[in-house]
């Protein structure tokens, strides 16, 4: 039941909360003194600080789970300068809970004299978090960002970034350092794991107008990772070669209309606009495949025969597909095949013959 | 044409060699800013550093093969290429340039052992003497960039002009011929030229001298009694690219005299998929990603087949009307792709060495002339 009284203290830290913190191998920072005080909720932070690594969590299952059983991991705390409160340095969801619950006071651990650098602050409540849950990728973002100014880069590559269960390479944290830039519809999206890597790094190339306009053609046509992917890299092609923004060219009339104006159901939509950008991408390649297509289908092929080309036309020849159903019926296709006379006019396949 | 180096860096195994004793020498003004066994790491040393880019110049002892064919793949008609590596990188900054994706790093490096493995080299040539080797030091570098540093002219001519059965081509966008004209020989040796239209030239090769310079650079190679080639190698679809080789193309009907052509190659430019994002950074105002491009038999990008069939067969109309001999062929290309734009095909990787061997005795002579 729901209780406006707080609950007895219980001083076990479960749950993954150590008393001590692994920051190295071979050194073990301990938690010297962690008094645990009950605090006013009012005298916490609401804002995130500087040391919080939470982004699109579901406040309400861990309000009910409290609601249920109590607070039994307490957050840690710190106290902010000359008397202003505290700031939180893990747990910030947790003091969101309890203050929508509507606690007054929380039982808080408060470490301000026990680790002093603010990069112990934070590989504390990285540790702690790492213990209980899987960061989503803003979160990881989120994380390097507030570590790049405090640890060489060759340790973030080689420690951090696998601890987070990142390539340590140097491209990938680049493109999470940019991600707390980002806005927040597209940073919810990415943390919901509905935009690729790959479209966040494009993203994060392009200027905010451009961002959100993409954002939206790809949040409305529910484009898959392999449709972004081709909706971008397509996109970035021809803006770059037209010299305008993507935000410039997505507003062309030959293309706003399938967002604008969709005939079709939502994938349909979202393949034509995907073939409409890559017969502007390819016009020659794609003219070259509806001649091949039209060729065939003057052909007049047997039925279960089907004439394939290469990909790309690249590699010379075709390949021709026989399905029959005994040795009768292949004769009597491959008769009907030799009978056809334009077979002998089968060229290549961009000639667009007179 | 401007070399700016900055600083250099010399490893400890490399700093007794010859040329690096040149190099420091004749980079004169070139701080030398670390000598690994002086100053730890080598990572230790880049770290240090602002950017360790095309301003930074590595002498170091190349553990590799010096002498390696060029890979080639089977799927396309290869020249059967000998690559002698001398060093990486060069101090032009071209933007379809593939060293960008090969080396993360993209500062130079000189092999300064060079000359102590040139033995090595002589006996995989002299004991093949069946064999013509088409021997090229531009696939990794730009063969005469950093020459007046280097040397690379006074060591390799006087090498390759021993040889019975080699040839040796300096390939360049350069004009840094001194070196070479000052050297006594001229057999076995080639001084080709990469050009392109010269939008291309201005836009996408910082760096480099203009497609004028460097003609008269071919020229005076000519006048000295040099064989010269050339390279059209990337043709890069762009506006107006008809018009815009042509320009090129009357260039080199004013400076050059096609006699003295020993062989023109055309290749389309082609990528690997992981190039484009580091020129997209590097480069964002490129021009070069602009036309189709689809996946090739070898996983590289290069342009839809009918756009370099009309590339190549434009290009070779044009320089046929020039000269009729001019020993055209095609980089990296299928046996389709050479009859319909060539009219012809050496078939295989074999027939085109045959006829690269060919043009190499029309002018060098048979070994032993
Ligand atoms: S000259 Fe050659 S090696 Fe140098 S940047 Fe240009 S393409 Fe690369």
């Amino acid at each position: 039941m729901f209780s406006r009284e707080p609950r007895a203290p219980i001083e076990v830290h479960v749950f993954g909360l150590p008393n001590f913190l692994v920051i190295e191998a071979g050194e073990t920072m301990m938690i010297r003194e962690n008094r645990s005080v009950w605090i006013d909720s009012a005298n916490i932070a609401d804002d995130p600080g500087p040391f919080c690594m939470s982004f699109a969590f579901d406040l309400g299952v861990l309000a009910d789970s409290i609601k249920k059983i109590g607070l039994l991991n307490p957050p840690y705390v710190i106290g902010k300068k000359q008397g202003q409160g505290f700031e939180v340095v893990s747990g910030y969801r947790r003091v969101l809970a309890v203050k929508a619950l509507g606690w007054e006071k929380v039982l808080c651990k408060d470490i301000s004299n026990s680790v002093t650098s603010p990069l112990e602050y934070l590989v504390f409540n990285l540790y702690d978090n790492l213990a209980t849950r899987t960061f989503n990728d803003v979160e990881k973002g989120m994380i390097l960002c507030r570590l790049d100014p405090l640890v060489p880069r060759k340790e973030i590559l080689e420690e951090y970034m696998p601890l987070l269960g990142l390539p340590s390479h140097e491209p990938t944290l680049e493109v999470y350092l940019r991600v707390p830039d980002l806005a927040l519809e597209i940073k919810e999206a990415f943390a919901r794991g509905q935009l690729s890597f790959q479209s966040v790094r494009a993203l994060e190339d392009m200027d905010s107008l451009s961002q959100s306009q993409v954002f939206k053609w790809i949040s409305e046509l529910k484009f898959n990772f392999n449709q972004q992917r081709q909706f971008l890299e397509i996109l970035v092609d021809l803006a770059l070669k037209d010299g305008i923004s993507v935000f410039e060219f997505l507003a062309k009339e030959e293309l706003s209309r399938y967002l604008e104006d969709p005939i079709e159901n939502r994938p349909q939509t979202a393949k034509r606009t995907l073939q409409a950008l890559h017969e502007l991408r390819y016009p020659r390649l794609t003219r070259a495949e509806r001649i091949f297509r039209e060729k065939v289908a003057n052909l007049n092929l047997p039925e279960g025969a089907i004439l394939k080309a290469p990909a790309y036309f690249e590699a010379p020849g075709y390949c021709l597909e026989v399905r029959f159903r005994d040795g009768k019926s292949l004769k009597r296709k491959m008769e009907a095949l030799l009978n056809i006379k334009q077979l002998a006019n089968l060229d290549d396949a961009w000639v667009e013959k007179e | 044409m401007d070399i700016k180096i900055e600083r250099m860096l010399v490893q400890k195994e490399a700093k007794d060699y010859p040329m690096a004793s040149r190099i420091r020498e004749r980079g004169g003004g070139i701080p030398v800013v670390f000598e690994h066994s002086e100053m730890g790491s080598e990572r230790e040393w880049k770290e240090t550093l602002p950017e360790v880019g095309k301003q930074t110049l590595e002498l170091i002892s190349f553990k590799g093969e010096f002498l390696k064919p060029c890979p080639g793949t089977k799927e396309y008609i290869c020249c059967g290429y000998q690559i002698l590596n001398i060093g990486t990188n060069c101090p032009l900054d071209c933007s379809y340039c593939i060293l960008q994706a090969y080396f993360i790093e993209n500062y130079m490096r000189i092999f300064v052992n060079l000359e102590a493995k040139l033995n090595v080299i002589a006996h995989i040539i002299d004991t093949q003497e069946e064999n013509i080797f088409r021997i090229g030091t531009g696939e990794f570098t730009d063969s005469l960039a950093l020459d007046p540093l280097t040397g690379w002219s006074e060591v390799l001519v006087s090498f390759i002009s021993k040889r019975k059965n080699a040839v040796l081509e300096f390939k360049t966008k350069t004009d840094q011929i001194r070196g070479l004209l000052n050297t006594p020989t001229r057999e076995g040796i080639i001084i080709s030229w990469s050009l392109n239209s010269p939008s291309i030239a201005a836009r996408e090769e910082r760096g480099a001298p203009s497609l004028r310079k460097r003609l008269e650079a071919a020229r005076q190679c000519q006048q000295e009694g040099f064989v010269v080639g050339l390279h059209f190698d990337p043709l890069i679809e762009h506006p107006s690219w008809r018009k815009e080789y042509v320009k090129t193309l009357e260039l080199l009907d004013k400076y050059l005299d096609p006699r003295r052509i020993i062989w023109v190659s055309l290749g389309s430019f082609r990528f690997m998929p992981s190039l484009k994002p580091i020129v997209r950074k590097r480069h964002p105002r490129t021009c070069i990603f602009d036309g189709e491009f689809v996946i090739g038999l070898d996983g590289k990008m290069r342009y839809f087949k009918p756009i370099r069939m009309e590339m190549y067969g434009f290009m070779r109309e044009k320089l046929e009307q020039w000269y009729k001999d001019l020993g055209l062929y095609l980089c990296m290309e299928s046996d389709e792709v050479w009859k319909k734009s060539m009219g012809w095909s050496p078939g295989t990787s074999k027939g085109l060495s045959e006829y690269l061997d060919k043009r190499v005795l029309q002018f060098f002579g048979a070994p032993g002339d």
